[in-house]
């Protein structure tokens, strides 16, 4: 291969990513009140792995502190909102799977914003931002606990059934995001 | 008369650097103490600034002329280009544009702040003083991860002074305008093409005055040019790519590149005339379409007028003369009507339109009667 095609194609490579993070889709907040963004591709979805392989790269991406409280703090809104949908569809297994996923995004979130200097400019509307995003989850969870079953007996084929403990797992996420307010 | 022009140029350029001073913002505490003391009425400042662009454009032509008529040695025409860039230097930036603040602010998030300049805006910092006087905090990175790079230099040897990053960004730019007009000479061996771009009201006020990084940009298209000339295509593409990642607008010019490798002759005058064209083609196409992505800002201007001063006709060079002005000119219905709505885009469009499409009707004209 000559030196020039190499060049060419690893340009054509390096550019290929950049366009294609910068392409990517971002979750959009208002400023006034948190909202949650609207659900993503669903655990079934030819491009579920797709986000997935996705949100992997994008972690290298929102490098620096306030970035990466962002990165976790829009995939933990992110997975409660496909968990949320996952309960309304009795999709149980799923559905706790993907409130322990937003439940990892929310600590990490936590654990960057704490290992920040309280005195970096910006750091009291981060701490409001989590605060209020702390306080709508714990509002979803809330009305998960009183519209869900307190237990569900799942069996998949050729398994033993498990019971899943949903109101002790929705009120054990509702408790850890109590530790910010 | 040439010696009197000659020499009143940098006290008129000096006079331009004081000027600039008037238009401190009320909010640019590090220059408090001027704000106070040199302050004009707001119309007269508008009147002055119009009298300013017309004395510029009047200095240019009569020294285009002079170049043309051999009146203007190599030796004056570098000390004019020294003069321009050392007179403006010390230019208060933001008359025109408050660029340089959205530059340095983005250089502040990626190396202070240490976070993802295109995923952190400025005005996430709340606090920090930079969003007192800074007019777009609230964008992300708008340049290429190139530039964020190049603007590493003027941000870390600033040692956190705002005031003197702000001159090191000047010094940046007025090096690279420097450098172009280098490039520019290489490329041609002739003085007039250095001093049509470099003398250019417009190249000056937007890169020497207001600090726009798209100089940076052209002197690594050209470099690319250059490289490409002389079959030196692994260098090129790398310096293409420079350019294409200092403010995206030069992608287009890949298209030329792709024309070089599929053209038979790859050598001689017509060959290099001919990819100078259509990379001036590119250039105007992408500075007539930026209107789609916000507006068409006077200092895009930049990204063509070094293929019209290679190779320009007399008349392709009347008419960048003419659309200079009429960019310069842009500002104005701002300044008059204090808002960008309303009547200030429908003004700014006719300004800009208007005198080159009578220039081009003119033309048109008189081709027609010339045939007859």
């Amino acid at each position: 291969m000559g030196e020039r095609t190499k060049i060419t194609k690893l340009i054509a490579v390096i550019l290929f990513f950049f366009f294609s993070a910068l392409a990517s889709p971002r979750i959009l907040f208002s400023a006034s009140s948190y909202v949650l963004p609207y659900p993503s591709a669903m655990p079934g979805n030819k491009t579920y792995p797709l986000h997935l392989l996705e949100e992997k790269i994008l972690q290298y991406w929102y490098f620096g502190g306030f970035s990466s409280i962002r990165y976790n703090r829009e995939l933990s809104d992110k997975y409660l909102v496909e968990a949320k949908i996952l309960f309304e569809y009795q999709q149980f297994p799923l559905a706790l799977s993907a409130l322990h996923t937003s439940d990892i995004y929310f600590q990490k979130a936590s654990e960057v914003y704490l290992t920040q200097s309280p005195e970096k400019n910006g750091m009291r509307d981060i701490q409001l931002l989590l605060h209020s995003q702390a306080q709508k989850h714990q509002e979803i969870l809330q009305s998960l606990i009183d519209t869900t079953q307190r237990e569900f007996v799942w069996q998949e084929e050729r398994a033993d059934p498990v019971r899943l403990k949903i109101h002790e797992e929705l009120k054990n996420s509702r408790k850890m995001r109590g530790i910010l307010l | 008369m040439k010696r009197v022009v000659l020499f009143s140029y940098p006290v008129f350029l000096l006079i331009v650097t004081i000027f600039s001073f008037f238009f401190v913002d009320t909010h640019f505490f590090y220059l408090q103490w001027v704000f106070e003391h040199l302050q004009l009425q707001r119309n007269l400042k508008i009147f002055l600034l119009l009298i300013v662009i017309i004395i510029f454009f009047s200095y240019y032509v009569y020294f285009l002329h002079l170049l043309q008529l051999r009146k203007l040695t190599k030796r004056e025409g570098i000390f004019l280009i020294i003069i321009t860039a050392l007179c403006l230097l010390p230019a208060y930036p933001t008359v025109f544009s408050y660029d340089i603040f959205n530059y340095m602010a983005t250089a502040k998030v990626a190396y202070f702040y240490k976070e993802n300049p295109y995923i952190v805006m400025p005005i996430e910092f709340t606090g920090d003083p930079i969003l007192r006087f800074m007019h777009a905090p609230n964008k992300t990175a708008l340049y290429g991860p190139v530039w964020i790079l190049i603007s590493a230099v003027p941000y870390l040897l600033s040692f956190g002074n705002f005031l003197v990053g702000m001159y090191l960004f000047k010094v940046l730019v007025m090096v690279f305008y420097l450098l172009v007009l280098y490039l520019l000479f290489k490329m041609s061996k002739n003085m007039f093409p250095v001093l049509f771009f470099g003398l250019n009201p417009l190249v000056v006020i937007e890169t020497l005055l207001s600090g726009h990084n798209d100089i940076v940009m052209v002197w690594f298209l050209l470099l690319f040019l250059l490289c490409i000339f002389r079959s030196k295509y692994g260098p090129g593409i790398t310096f293409l790519v420079f350019s294409i990642f200092i403010k995206y607008a030069t992608l287009p010019v890949v298209a030329v590149f792709l024309f070089i490798r599929k053209s038979k002759f790859q050598s001689g005058k017509v060959w290099r005339t001919t990819v100078l064209r259509w990379s001036m083609y590119l250039m105007v196409i992408v500075f007539l379409l930026s209107f789609l992505r916000e507006e068409i800002y006077p200092w895009y201007a930049i990204w063509f007028l070094p293929f019209v001063a290679l190779i320009g006709s007399r008349k392709k060079r009347t008419l960048a003369v003419i659309l200079s002005v009429s960019l310069l000119l842009r500002y104005f219905p701002y300044y008059i009507f204090l808002t960008p709505a309303g009547m200030t885009a429908l003004v700014k469009s006719l300004i800009t339109f208007i005198p080159v499409l009578t220039v081009l009707f003119y033309f048109a004209i008189s081709h027609v009667w010339s045939k007859k």
